[in-house]
């Protein structure tokens, strides 16, 4: 009872402070117009700059009005977000935490603001060279071992959370949360989901006031994916190139559903173990070999092959891992092999938000004389300058795929 | 005379036994008033004190700014406290469950995960994450975590209904039911991808960060229901320690007594795991160290051992949030931690004997 | 996790700044007839408010933009901006004072303030430039670690 209380009190304290109509809104039909936001921008400037003694809208309701009228039409904003869960804001989100590193990165690619974030997941914490201007923000922890402590001090007005990954874990984080602090909206995005993806980037621009670099980093996307697309969807099934995908687990494949699966088909490949219905299936080593595919495809990051990426510039625990492959036994018989058809490639470029570009790289070594004019590298180059802000030169700097 | 020396033996005793309980009723206050000023979030033992009281009394205390700015009130009664109260209740449960199992049992090193009860939550659990199947929608790996821990339990009853109530039989029926389940989520770990496998080994490892008020209250209920069945019970169980054929001729009923105790005993783990995951060690240690200091006499050592756990866990759970800064070490790790050198312990011990 | 070469390259890496356009605002003053013309030419400023102050010994006539976005108040006249790139009013006053007028803004999305003839913004606001940030924690999580052998972002 007293702690039912408590809530009230708190959430009356909240409300009081954030209206929960548009604010600057003086008629109250929750639609900020043109004359009512120039009432309340003059309003402002008399009273602190002509010596006026009108009632002015505090500094911070003003931005928020300027915000809603520039990108929500003067409208409270409501949107969906990925688990169909519907959310309606009359204020912009200023102070935003992320347990989801994927949308993070999203996010920087629509051109948020890095001071709008104010607690990170420790992911992020423990990759200065991806992300250094985060390196000073909170840690909140993980997924599975949250620090609410974290989360409730630094006041955060929304959490970003996954929505198809660890869904009771997040389910946790929500619930305790929202009963250390009532005011906090949740929403749940993947950023991962090539099935998602454009949706989901399109609803971040629209949330964070950022429509028009969402339109021009989603072009950018569809350019990317498009291109592969419209060749590969032109490929008829018995043309494909068969695939055997091995995560950094030896003989870990991909089976149905899974999301290297689904990449495998984007790039217009037939994954041998494609039928598999387990998701990660360990594979016997013979099947492979029965099933003699054309292109073998090894994905290192994690595990026992965690090295490479944007932190690691030496290519040759690249090179062993292509020859150790090479070199199991009978192995050399499997046509890949033989061709020298066996690609590594590493998890950041191939899971999460930067998919596209490694689908783009497996495209291109599916059917390289179709794809003589896509760059995978030129692509990546100019995500991470042109949408992730980083000066991060690819010739120099990071070991993403092995050969070129 | 032999009567007055009993007598004085006797009064020696219950003053030793009425200091030790008050003595942890002491520290399990001085602990509660500690633990409650811990945590990442930087609050003053002054204000972590201030938002007690102003979440008891609403409206009455004036919040400094500091505290409005840092939600002070909202972290402690949201998060902080009931997860203490959780740990003092959960504690207490797991050490009576233990203390209970060991008189069923008799045997000073069984306790409620001998028979297979946690490993039985962790399929539950396991099912729940990796398949996404259970029984009750919005809490499934609650709801599958206790089931199955009862389901375990079940198991136990039946099995010894058919091949006799022994405490030998118990065991291995325990430990049959602890292999099955452990086979069971293992291959489910062998299915799930590498989060969800990450979910189930955090589920394992028993932490109390999944605690709320609505949960606390629930559990609280449940010991407070059994502990007074069992205190008013609790001869028949010193008579069960004897031995069966003691336990009958002093007219307990056997068979009955033993699915009692060992359905109360279920009831209270699987209440609790269902929660927190597997904390182990507390129902095997905190009913040892009783006995050694009190002695076997259920009547108080249910009690005492109680607190005993509640001690234990609390003291765990402190350690576990201030050892590594910015970290909280699942609790249930602290716990394994801590029974080393308790093992060491009676291990130098036996030289002795 | 990542192997400590890591930390060598944390020193090549810098950030660019998010991308804060800076606004400014220009001002032309024309003599004509007897009085002033003046010009407040706007860049990058879709949401704002400027307050312009009249040299002593001018007088305000008029302006182009819509009444109810301009508030005269003595020798201070305010501007509520939106949308618009060019304010142009008239003053009556001598000539020589055209070099005395004053005049700050605020751009209200970004957070940024400056003053008009100035160019860039003396006050960046919040949403600008921000230095590269000291590599944060590490592995400080020891037991934690135990799970972070499984890197989260595989399997998809």
């Amino acid at each position: 009872m007293t702690r039912r209380l408590l809530l009230l009190a708190c959430s009356l304290c909240l409300l009081a402070g954030m209206a929960q109509g548009v604010p600057c809104d003086r008629d109250g039909d929750d639609t900020l117009t043109a004359p009512e936001l120039a009432t309340a921008i003059l309003d402002s400037l008399d009273a602190r700059f002509m010596g006026g003694t009108v009632e002015a809208p505090s500094p911070v309701d003003l931005r928020d009005a300027a915000f809603i009228y520039e990108h929500w039409d003067g409208r409270t904003l409501t949107i969906t977000d990925s688990s169909g869960r519907t959310t309606t804001l009359s204020r912009p989100l200023r102070r935003i935490a992320l347990f989801n590193s994927d949308t993070l990165e999203m996010m920087r690619s629509l051109g948020l603001e890095p001071d709008r974030v104010v607690g990170v997941s420790k992911y992020v914490l423990e990759d200065p060279v991806f992300y250094p201007e985060y390196q000073g923000t909170a840690n909140l922890g993980s997924t599975w071992a949250p620090d609410y402590e974290q989360a409730a001090s630094i006041r955060p007005d929304a959490v970003f959370l996954y929505a198809t990954l660890s869904e009771s874990s997040c389910a946790d984080i929500e619930k305790t949360l929202r009963s250390i602090d009532p005011g906090i909206r949740f929403f749940r995005f993947d950023s991962y989901r090539p099935a998602t993806y454009a949706e989901e980037a399109r609803t971040l621009g629209l949330l964070l006031g950022k429509e028009e670099e969402a339109r021009r980093f989603l072009s950018f996307h569809r350019n990317v994916t498009g291109t592969v697309a419209g060749v590969v969807d032109a490929i008829p099934a018995e043309d494909r190139v068969s695939v055997y995908l091995e995560s950094w687990h030896d003989y870990k494949s991909a089976g149905k559903g899974s999301g290297y699966d689904e990449k495998i088909e984007l790039a217009g490949g037939r994954n041998i173990f494609g039928e598999n219905p387990v998701e990660y299936p360990v594979v016997d080593p013979e099947a492979v070999i029965s099933r003699n595919p054309d292109v073998i495809v090894k994905i290192v990051g994690a595990g026992e092959l965690a090295f490479g990426g944007y932190g690691d510039d030496d290519r040759s625990s690249f090179e062993t891992v292509c020859r150790t492959i090479g070199n199991r036994p009978v192995w050399d018989r499997i046509t890949a092999v033989r061709d020298g058809r066996v690609h590594i490639i590493h998890s950041d470029v191939i899971g999460g938000p930067e998919y596209f570009i490694g689908t783009a790289y497996l495209a291109k070594w599916f059917y390289p004389d179709l794809f003589t004019d896509l760059d995978p590298r030129a692509v990546h180059q100019q995500y991470l300058e042109e949408f992730q802000h980083l000066d991060y030169d690819l010739d120099e700097h990071g070991t993403f795929v092995y050969p070129a | 005379m032999m009567t007055d020396f009993g007598r004085e033996e006797y009064a020696r005793l219950a003053e030793k036994r009425a200091l030790f309980i008050t003595g942890l009723i002491l520290v399990l206050a001085a602990l509660t008033g500690i633990a409650v000023t811990i945590g990442s979030a930087g609050l003053s033992v002054a204000d972590s004190y201030i938002a007690i009281l102003a979440g008891l009394f609403p409206g009455a205390v004036d919040l400094p700014d500091r505290m409005v700015e840092s939600n002070a009130v909202g972290i402690v009664w949201g998060w902080r406290l009931h997860r203490v109260l959780f740990a003092i209740v959960a504690g207490f449960g797991l050490a009576i469950a233990g203390t209970v199992m060991q008189g069923v049992l008799r045997n000073p090193l069984a306790s409620p995960f001998t028979l297979g009860i946690a490993s039985a939550a962790s399929c539950g659990a396991s099912v729940a994450i990796i398949l996404g199947a259970g029984f009750l929608s919005g809490y499934l790996v609650i709801g599958n975590a206790f089931l199955f821990a009862m389901l375990a339990a079940g198991a136990i009853y039946g099995m010894a209904r058919l091949k006799g109530m022994g405490s030998e039989t118990m065991i291995l029926a325990g430990i049959a039911l602890m292999y099955l389940f452990s086979a069971v989520t293992s291959f489910l770990q062998y299915l799930g991808t590498s989060e969800k496998v990450q979910e189930v080994v955090f589920w394992m490892f028993g932490s109390l960060d999944k605690s709320s008020w609505p949960k606390l209250g629930l559990v609280t209920v449940v010991v407070v229901a059994v502990v007074p069945l069992l205190l008013w019970r609790a001869w028949d169980l010193n008579a069960l320690a004897e031995g069966d054929e003691t336990a009958k001729s002093l007219g307990v009923p056997v068979e009955r007594s033993m699915a009692g105790f060992m359905l109360a005993a279920s009831l209270v783990t699987a209440v609790i795991i269902c929660f927190t995951g597997t904390i182990g060690f507390i129902g095997l240690v905190a009913p040892h160290i009783t006995r050694m200091v009190i002695g076997a006499d259920h009547r108080t050592l249910i009690p005492a051992s109680g607190l005993v756990g509640a001690v234990i866990l609390l003291g765990a759970d402190c350690l576990a949030r201030t050892v590594i800064p910015g970290a909280i070490i699942p609790v249930g790790i602290m716990t394994a931690f801590l029974g080393i050198p308790f093992f060491v312990y009676l291990f130098m011990r036996r030289r002795d004997a | 996790m990542l192997p400590k070469r890591a930390v060598l390259l944390c020193i090549l890496v810098f950030v660019l700044a998010a991308p804060a356009a800076a606004g400014s605002i220009e001002r032309i003053v024309t003599p004509s007839g007897n009085g002033l013309d003046i010009t407040l030419t706007l860049t990058d400023i879709p949401v704002g408010g400027i307050v312009e102050t009249l040299p002593d010994g001018c007088t305000w006539t008029e302006a182009d933009h819509p009444e109810n976005r301009t508030r005269v108040s003595g020798q201070q006249v305010a501007f509520a901006v939106i949308g618009e790139e060019t304010i142009r009013y008239r003053v009556q006053g001598p000539p020589d004072v055209a070099e005395a007028f004053a005049g700050t803004w605020e751009d209200l999305l970004t957070g940024e303030s400056g003053t008009v003839g100035a160019g860039e913004p003396r006050n960046p606001g919040p949403g600008a430039a921000t230095a590269p940030g000291t590599p944060g924690f590490g592995c400080a999580a020891a037991i934690v670690a135990l799970a972070a052998a499984y890197r989260w972002r595989c399997g998809r």
